[in-house]
């Protein structure tokens, strides 16, 4: 939490999210409409901080979800956006495959500064017709032991599942999940289903060829 | 040269190239403050600060900015500035109106240094 902003009597957890310029990051998080309403700007680092409220079967827990000003628009991000940072979401955009290039880079910086926190990567945007990165073509997940979940932060498509994740990973429970669901900004656009879910099929069955293991939680 | 974000880059060309593979296509300057000294060699030492807004972007992005302009006979690199001006992206054409210097096919300056910085943590 930034200095001026509450505390909570709950878990709470700074989660860094990186990616290339546009690909979403500040329209998924403006998503959840408490942590909008409550988001603080500090000008010194340049960022935005939403703390994300979810409702667990184990209780609340929060996520101070650090959001740029842009910076990265420009090159990478100073070690002060990281420090302390305890989980992370990494952004590309499935429209656009240089963000998709760049996750490497990303993942390199984030990792230099955080050791081990667990790690979502999140294709963003997949309720555009005219994808660039395929979903059996997204592989660096299954290099670095990541999550990857496919995302559509206008049509709220799989919004939570980063967050169920690494609220699993941060409290050691695998079986832990959300009870009640945070208020979310209505859809802007809907979401092919039937196409994702064939995405979502290849990605299975390119998850099953034999590379490095996924951590797979069955959802 | 120009020293962007850290990244060094040398060269009229690669330069170009770097401020055209931004990923934005306006950035609105807005100029909060000026220094300025004579130099050696005829140069002029510049130091800009202030704010950069990118469309799209809620909050202004603070910057500072250190140029090194060196008098130069030929119109080789007048062509340069106007490529940046062309891009929004530098002042030159600010510096020129500020210090009363008029480009001129047989004398004018050109950028030798440049140096931007993002200020934050």
């Amino acid at each position: 939490a930034l200095p001026n902003q509450q505390t909570v009597d709950y878990p709470s957890f700074k989660l860094v999210i990186v990616g290339d310029g546009g690909t979403g990051k500040t329209t998924f998080v403006k998503r959840h409409l408490t942590g909008e309403f409550e988001k603080k700007y500090e000008p010194t680092i340049g960022v935005e901080v939403h703390p994300l409220d979810f409702f667990t079967n184990c209780g609340k827990i929060r996520f101070y979800c650090w959001d740029t000003a842009g910076q990265e628009k420009f090159g990478g991000l100073r070690d002060g956006y990281y420090i302390h940072g305890q989980c992370a979401i990494i952004m590309f955009d499935v429209t656009a495959r240089l963000t998709y290039k760049n996750v490497p880079t990303w993942h390199r910086d984030l990792c230099r500064v955080c050791e081990n926190i667990p790690i979502v990567l999140c294709g963003n945007k997949v309720d555009v017709k005219n994808r660039q990165v395929k979903a059996k073509q997204v592989t660096f997940h299954r290099k670095k032991n990541l999550q990857y979940y496919e995302i559509s932060a206008k049509s709220n498509y799989n919004f939570e599942k980063p967050f169920l994740y690494l609220a699993r990973k941060l409290a050691g429970d695998p079986n832990l999940h959300f009870v009640e669901s945070p208020a979310l900004a209505p859809p802007e656009v809907h979401i092919d289903l039937a196409a994702q879910q064939q995405h979502e099929a290849e990605l299975a069955a390119a998850a099953s060829q034999p590379l490095p293991d996924d951590d797979d939680d069955a959802f | 040269m120009l020293t962007f974000e850290g990244q060094k880059i040398q060269g009229s060309q690669s330069i170009v190239a770097k401020l055209t593979s931004l990923p934005f296509q306006q950035c609105k300057h807005n100029i909060t403050t000026v220094d300025c000294q004579p130099s050696g060699s005829g140069g002029m030492l510049v130091f800009v600060s202030g704010n950069l807004q990118l469309a799209g972007e809620q909050h202004a992005l603070k910057f500072s900015q250190v140029f090194f302009l060196l008098a130069q006979p030929s119109t080789a690199d007048l062509i340069f500035i106007n490529n940046f001006t062309n891009l929004g992206y530098l002042y030159v054409a600010f510096c020129y109106q500020m210090f009363h210097l008029m480009p001129t096919p047989q004398g004018s300056f050109y950028v030798l240094n440049d140096i931007f910085r993002l200020n934050y943590a």
